[in-house]
């Protein structure tokens, strides 16, 4: 009797009073990850007229169509390429599906900038692929790789799989009583399609298209490499080659106001059509026999994983070999030794550590009062800690400057302000992972752990923190990753003499020196692999997490 | 105990992951500060372009070098920045284009003035009026061009012939970025014909469907690979492409635009270097830029990266001489316009490219 009065007391005073400890801490690293946005708002708005009215007049038109193109573009065909495939593993009698069903999203271990340098030295002219026809005696030219559909294609390629493993999860609870209840009812295998599979995976498709649309208008690296100019790339032109960045703010800002245009609108397109069906099936849908179909469907998956992950591992281990036949001149002009491939991967680790520990550690309390505490307050922190979800690293580099520069000068060309922008782009993935986490690990352990006499932090330490150590592991290995390959803002703000190996194979791949290039980019593809696919593993065994709630 | 230990991990982690970084930062330019043995360098040319001259450096004297390259424009932003902000900065920047450095020191007062008996010997053409920089190599604007595409007969003479139809869409150019190629041309174009002749003649260029790329470089590979017949460039590039390791690529011929009689002749510019204001490691410094105009610096430049020496008595590199039109620099038709003059320019010719929509 006494257990229990003692517990009302503990819930009711969990509800009503408002446990500062958590709640300052989660609203000064909320807004401190919206700083950089906000400042580079405030920037555009103190812009003079006349470079707006410049800007409005030349530039932007352009930019807009441009960008939106290459965004439509890409998220019809991510949206396109990842639901067949989803559906293929899933819903049909493909063979092999089950390495099939790991393979798509292989394509993630190559950075998108790497593809997209590949595919320029393989598809450009007089590149790898003419000379391949032509020793075998064909004289023929390719089709140019530069413009909208290279860079379209590639970028294609490099968000496929988030809608694919999305979508796949989605037709994995899906219950198919629901389809054969609508073909009991005389509906067509199409119709019953349209009518019952397609609403039910809308929001999956939703979800998997706007990440898709975020991530082609904010890549820098595959834009740049392949011609086609994007606001991201121009605002990186303005940053770099420029003396006043008074327009690069105003492209962003606009910038910011796309991506804000696009989120609102997913809400106003799909937000009213939600249909979920509340529990999964108790027995799995009847596949799909695919017949004659076969064969264009193992084609269509050849010619996929040979663009998204063969094709670019072997132009670099291409230029791996040939990097040992090159003549010494070159290697004695660029005067890269392996003693400062190994500084430049030393630097990419400590930044990357760094990063990953500040954005766990920081997100962990907002975590745990989204999760815990829903109300209306940590909701809005939680949202607007996500402002660099959205936006592209250019644009975080640019708001960290203004910035560092208004308020912090002594940052400036430091690492910790490489670290910080690493930290402040990737802290979204870190929360949601957190999040997730959080929500499976059920609150009734901490309050026994609370009821037996623990005060708080105790409780979580003893009881939360040890069953929260997958998704810690999880979400300091997503932005690990993330921060490895991250390019642009590592460009615009790393001190001299601070080179990491995404850098070094930019510059070097801009230059030419494919030869110097290879063996940083195989690196680090060979330090993500493990990684990805231990958060691999990790996302299929989050099913048995679950099932202890 | 063991509950404690994933958040101790982390913390660790993230105190180490910042500690170690900052420290070895602050470490090494604290260093940079204090011993005699360092010099750091912003360079707005290119790595393989410098590191010989890096490596002579280092051999003579011993002196820890730190180097951050990146396009001059950036770099030069950085150094406004890290003076107006009280931080360390670098003791030299070397810029592609000699022109920045006279914008910089014009408009910021970046740099600290030097002069040396060694820095007298080069041309006073090449020279800041009140020694804060100092030319360190020459080029000149050509046009390159690919020989399995285009004839020598068929060549234009002057660039002003570029607007004809027969070379639409065949003509790379670079992008109002490229402070060392095609920006001070057109800001030399702007000091001899003016404003209003140098707009309409870019706006024609445009209707010609002329490709900008982002750098010099871009040109010419792409012209080597056979994306484009021609493309304007500096002269040395053209002899950069030729030492490419796959020979179907070397195939590019080049021709000084604008030599003849009644024409305007080609523009011959320098890149630069300067000592920053605020330089921690001044004796270095010095030495360093005694260096870049000595002699050996300069055959460097001019063997390696095809460039014209601007030491009198330096050579030519033979390649570059047996195509330049008489044989030696002097003997080039040029615009009349010299590094210190474009710099006046930069920022007024930025603006008119975008007028005209050069991106």
């Amino acid at each position: 009797m006494a257990v229990s009065a003692r517990a009302r007391r503990l819930i009711k005073r969990r509800s009503s009073a408002r446990p500062w400890g958590l709640w300052l801490p989660s609203a000064l690293i909320a807004l401190g990850m919206a700083v950089p946005l906000v400042y580079l708002l405030y920037q555009a708005s103190s812009v003079a007229p006349d470079v707006w009215a410049r800007l409005l007049q030349t530039r932007v038109p352009g930019l807009i169509v441009n960008t939106l193109l290459l965004t439509g573009l890409v998220t019809i065909g991510a949206l396109g390429l990842g639901l067949l495939l989803a559906w293929l593993v899933e819903r049909t009698d493909l063979p092999a599906r089950k390495i099939l069903r790991s393979l798509f999203i292989a394509p993630l271990i190559v950075p998108c900038y790497l593809v997209a340098i590949c595919y320029a030295a393989f598809f450009g002219a007089n590149g790898l692929l003419e000379k391949m026809l032509q020793s075998f005696g064909w004289e023929m030219s390719v089709p140019s790789i530069y413009g909208l559909g290279g860079a379209a294609f590639v970028l294609i390629l490099a968000t496929y799989p988030y809608v694919y493993v999305i979508v796949r999860a989605s037709l994995e609870r899906f219950d198919s009583t629901l389809l054969d209840a609508a073909r009991a009812c005389g509906a067509s295998r199409v119709r019953a399609a349209l009518r019952i599979t397609l609403p039910l995976l809308v929001p999956a498709l939703s979800a998997g298209g706007v990440l898709a649309a975020l991530y082609s208008l904010s890549d820098f690296g595959v834009v740049t490499t392949l011609r086609q100019q994007t606001f991201v790339s121009v605002i990186y032109q303005q940053l770099t080659g420029r003396y006043d960045p008074s327009a690069a703010a105003a492209l962003g800002a606009l910038l910011v106001l796309l991506t804000l245009l696009l989120l609102w609108g997913q809400g106003r397109i799909w937000g009213r059509r939600r249909f979920a069906s509340e529990k999964p099936s108790g027995r799995p849908a009847p596949l799909v026999r695919l017949g004659r179909w076969k064969i264009p469907a193992l084609a269509l998956i050849v010619v996929v994983l040979i663009a998204g992950l063969l094709l670019p591992l072997g132009v670099l281990s291409f230029w791996l070999v040939n990097s040992w036949l090159i003549p010494q001149t070159n290697a004695l002009l660029w005067g890269t030794s392996g003693n400062a491939l190994l500084n430049y991967l030393l630097n990419s680790f400590t930044v990357s550590v760094a990063a990953a520990s500040l954005a766990v550690l920081l997100a962990l309390p907002l975590a745990y009062a989204s999760v815990r505490y829903r109300d209306r307050w940590s909701q809005t922190w939680a949202w607007v800690s996500q402002a660099g979800q959205s936006l592209p690293g250019v644009l975080i580099a640019l708001g960290l400057l203004f910035v560092v520069l208004r308020f912090l000068p002594g940052l400036y060309a430091t690492v910790l302000l490489v670290i910080l922008a690493y930290v402040v782009r990737f802290f979204p993935q870190a929360l949601q992972a957190l999040g997730s986490g959080l929500a499976q690990v059920p609150a009734c352990l901490e309050e026994g752990a609370r009821l037996l006499g623990h005060r708080p932090l105790s409780a979580f330490a003893r009881v939360t923190l040890p069953l929260l150590r997958p998704a810690l592991m999880g979400s300091w290995i997503l932005v690990f990753l993330s921060a490895l390959r991250e390019l642009p803002a590592t460009l615009l703000l790393r001190p001299a003499g601070f080179d990491t190996l995404p850098v070094r194979i930019w510059t070097a791949a801009s230059e030419g020196f494919y030869a110097q290039a290879a063996p940083a980019a195989l690196g680090l593809i060979g330090l993500s692999i493990p990684l990805l696919f231990w958060l691999h593993r990790g996302s299929s065994a989050q099913g048995s997490v679950k099932s202890y709630d | 105990m063991r509950k404690w230990l994933t958040l101790r991990l982390l913390i660790v982690g993230g105190i180490l992951g910042i500690l170690v970084p900052l420290t070895s930062g602050i470490g090494s330019l604290g260093m940079m500060a204090q011993s005699s043995g360092e010099l750091v360098i912003f360079s707005g040319r290119r790595e393989p372009l410098l590191t010989p001259v890096l490596q002579l450096f280092q051999q003579q004297t011993g002196v820890q070098l730190t180097v951050k390259f990146g396009s001059t424009t950036a770099l030069a932003q950085e150094i406004l920045q890290l003076q107006e902000t009280g931080r360390p900065v670098p003791d030299v920047f070397i810029a592609n284009d000699a022109g920045t450095l006279e914008f910089l020191q014009r408009t910021r007062g970046a740099f600290q003035t030097y002069t040396s008996p060694q820095i007298a010997t080069m041309p006073e053409r090449f020279r800041s009026s009140d020694g804060s920089w100092i030319g360190v190599s020459g080029r000149s604007r050509v046009i390159i061009y690919n020989k399995d595409l285009v004839n020598p007969e068929e060549l234009p003479t002057t660039a002003f012939d570029l607007i004809d139809s027969k070379w639409r869409g065949k003509i790379a150019v670079s992008n109002a970025s490229d402070t060392d190629g095609f920006v001070p041309w057109v800001s030399a174009l702007r000091l001899t014909l003016g404003d209003e002749l140098t707009k309409a003649f870019l706006l024609k260029l445009k209707e010609n469907q002329i490709v900008i790329l982002a750098e010099q470089t871009d040109i010419r590979k792409a012209v080597g690979r056979g994306e484009f017949a021609l493309g304007l460039i500096n002269n040395y590039y053209v002899y950069l492409q030729r030492q490419e390791p796959d020979p179907a690529v070397r195939n590019v011929g080049i021709l000084y635009h604008d030599q003849r009689p009644f024409q305007l002749g080609t523009l011959v510019n320098s890149t630069g270097a300067a000592i920053v204001k605020g330089a921690k490691n001044l004796q270095n410094a010095q030495r360093f830029l005694d260096l870049l105009v000595s002699e050996l610096a300069q055959k460097l430049f001019a063997e390696l990266n095809y460039e014209y020496p601007l030491l009198p008595g330096v050579p030519i590199q033979s390649d570059v001489r047996e195509e330049l039109p008489s044989g030696e620099l002097e003997g080039l038709k040029q615009l009349p316009v010299s590094p210190a003059d474009l710099g006046k320019e930069l920022e007024a010719t930025q603006q008119l490219l975008e007028e005209v929509g050069w991106f």
